[in-house]
């Protein structure tokens, strides 16, 4: 193994387990792992060749303990001294690094702090505060005497660095708290802190300026409120009712929305509203309306896409493994939900989009009317120039005679058209 | 839980192994956290280089898995057990000790005894080199996930970067279905909220 790494084909070498033997050879396969991640980039999350990148370098540096932690002392570090874009993916390789092992049940909160507390200035990390979180975070959990600690030292003038709240996973959990439907109702007296700890996350902006930690608190009162008329708006309209009031009240969810946390919070609620098992049964209309609120939510947040997308996909994958729904009204729902996906590509999530149509059809997991629709659709609003990458996956689908027989030139001037681009760019 | 015999020497590393030996157990710091005594860490002092290089390393993982009383109360024998892998032989057992060393006094992870020679300098050096090669080549545009739920002042604080550009895989001749949803919705809800009877608002949007 050491002659191959040596050689320099540290992608030949498959078996983690010999390679993270010996941290030479791991931290040139780990390097490697990190290479293939940032080359992916430019596809971005959710395409096939980005999430395989990101799957072989969970496979490498979450192998076991040490090499998880080796891995993320490497990308905190480099995240803290690097600056802007590079900063912003060693973050991103970091956090998502974190959320990885985690769905494979492990706890690394500890390590996540202990981190930060080695980049941040002395005392700036309370042991009181890193107690609370390793203490929820490790039942996954919220309990009001922990969030209360987090309260206090986050009101206070020199708060702790706000990495230590912005943890996604922890996020996660908060919003879980203040969006699921039917949840249980947080005690009025803590509610006001759960609102304050979500909204310091995702709305204090932080900076270091001579050594000194500044934190910039404009938006957090107008981020707090948001968040807290829309929480009490999604836990009183659980399930199949109210459509109705959200209807009424739409301008001012559509104005809320623009709010990132609180989009992010409305898509927790919208998932947990329409997975469930009656969902669909209780909204027959074409466009239930928590679905077009997820258009509006991909409109104004592209870094929900991934999130978005998801939930689409997974409807679309339930629904075809025979939910109750048949023949029309399947394919009708089905159109509901392409009809989603097409407005994420035309909002900027095309390559994820296509790939998964195109796998669809490949599995032969969905009607072929339906894979015409998608591409119909797409092709009435696309025009040119087209990225490269948008034509790999794309063309396939058009030329397919299964899809679209050969007088399709004829029928749709847009498919010509695509066609003719295509070709002329060959 | 049972308690643990008193072993000493060859009889604790043997103990050690059997418990902590099993390739597959992967990431045990915190079974190895319910194993470890006063009695096990300060015998460890003289016998910690005959144990095996991967159940050493699971006894160091052990140490940020053990509960604050305990890290306080037995400082002296962890800093002692983290010396002698900072000397160990073997690299990872190495490193690992060098990144815990001031873990037990400040829960820190530290890089103070990383030196510039050492795999970790390297690869931190290289990590370097790449993203900037690939920031060279393509705007690198990754964001972290913390992100999907921040306002655009808070990312431009951290990173000079306002939103995440999105890549553009072509023009839009005209909008999807889904915009004439949008003002279709819009028309309907200023239908119903202008209706008499509907006037009040939700008293959570008052």
């Amino acid at each position: 193994v050491k002659l191959i790494s040596d050689a320099g084909f540290q992608h030949e070498i498959s078996n983690v387990t010999t390679a993270a033997q010996q941290l030479e050879i791991f931290s040139r396969v780990l390097s490697t792992a990190v290479d293939g991640v940032l080359a992916q980039h430019r596809k971005g999350p959710a395409t096939d060749s980005y999430d395989r990148a990101l799957t072989e370098l969970v496979r490498v540096a979450g192998h076991s303990e040490h090499t998880y932690m080796y891995s993320q002392a490497l990308l905190h570090l480099l995240a803290h001294q690097e600056q802007h874009e590079s900063s912003a993916a060693f973050t991103h390789l970091s956090q998502s690094l974190r959320l990885a092992v985690r769905d494979k049940g492990q706890d690394s909160t500890w390590l996540d702090l202990a981190l930060l507390r080695a980049c941040a200035e002395d005392g700036a990390l309370k042991p009181p505060v890193v107690q609370a979180m390793c203490s929820m975070m490790n039942k996954m959990s919220l309990n009001p005497a922990d969030m209360t600690v987090l309260y206090q030292h986050f009101t206070q003038n020199k708060p702790p660095p706000v990495a230590v709240i912005r943890d996604p996973l922890f996020v996660e959990l908060v919003m879980d708290a203040l969006f699921r439907p039917k949840g249980v109702k947080i005690h009025a007296d803590h509610r006001p802190k759960y609102l304050y700890l979500l909204a310091y996350a995702s709305s204090v902006a932080e900076t270091v300026r001579n050594g000194q930690r500044m934190q910039s608190r404009e938006e957090l009162d107008t981020t707090k409120d948001a968040l807290d008329r829309m929480s009490q708006l999604c836990q009183e309209r659980s399930g199949g009712e109210g459509s109705h009031e959200i209807l009424m009240e739409l301008p001012q969810i559509f104005h809320a929305l623009k709010f990132p946390s609180v989009a992010a919070g409305m898509l927790h609620w919208i998932r947990c509203t329409v997975t469930e098992a009656d969902y669909f049964k209780l909204h027959p209309e074409s466009v239930p309306i928590h679905l077009a609120l997820l258009d509006e939510i991909a409109t104004n947040h592209p870094l929900l896409h991934p999130k978005v997308f998801k939930l689409l996909t997974e409807l679309f994958d339930r629904e075809t493994a025979g939910d109750g729904a048949v023949g029309e009204l399947l394919m009708e729902r089905q159109k509901t939900f392409i009809d989603r996906l097409v407005h994420m590509l035309s909002v900027g999530f095309a390559l994820p989009v296509t790939e998964f149509m195109a796998r669809i059809f490949r599995d032969g997991q969905a009607d072929i009317s339906l894979i015409r629709y998608f591409a119909t659709e797409t092709l009435e609003i696309v025009c040119p120039p087209f990225s490269q990458d948008f034509v790999d996956v794309f063309l396939p689908l058009v030329e397919n005679k299964e899809i679209f027989d050969e007088n399709v030139h004829e029928k749709m001037p847009a498919a010509k058209e695509f066609l003719e681009q295509c070709s002329s760019a060959a | 839980m049972a308690e643990r015999p008193s072993l000493r020497d060859r009889d604790l590393v043997q103990w050690l192994d059997n418990k902590l030996g099993a390739a597959d157990e992967l990431w045990s710091g915190r079974t190895a956290a319910g194993l470890l005594t006063l009695d096990i860490i300060s015998e460890l002092d003289s016998c910690f280089q005959d144990l095996q290089s991967h159940v050493k390393l699971r006894m160091l993982l052990a140490i940020p898995h053990l509960p604050q009383k305990s890290l306080d109360a037995w400082r002296e024998p962890i800093d002692n057990l983290l010396s002698l892998a900072m000397q160990d032989a073997d690299d990872w057992v190495q490193t690992v000790g060098d990144l815990l060393k001031e873990y037990a006094q400040d829960g820190t992870v530290s890089f103070a005894s990383i030196d510039d020679a050492s795999h970790f300098s390297r690869t931190l050096v290289e990590l370097r080199k790449l993203a900037r090669q690939h920031a060279n080549q393509t705007e690198l545009r990754l964001l972290p996930p913390d992100a999907s739920f921040c306002s655009k002042s808070t990312i431009n604080a951290r990173f000079g970067v306002g939103q995440q550009t999105v890549q553009k895989h072509f023009a839009l001749r005209r909008r999807p279905k889904s915009a004439t949803l949008r003002a279709d919705l819009l028309s309907k809800s200023a239908d119903v909220a202008s209706q008499p009877k509907n006037r009040v608002p939700h008293a959570a949007l008052a």
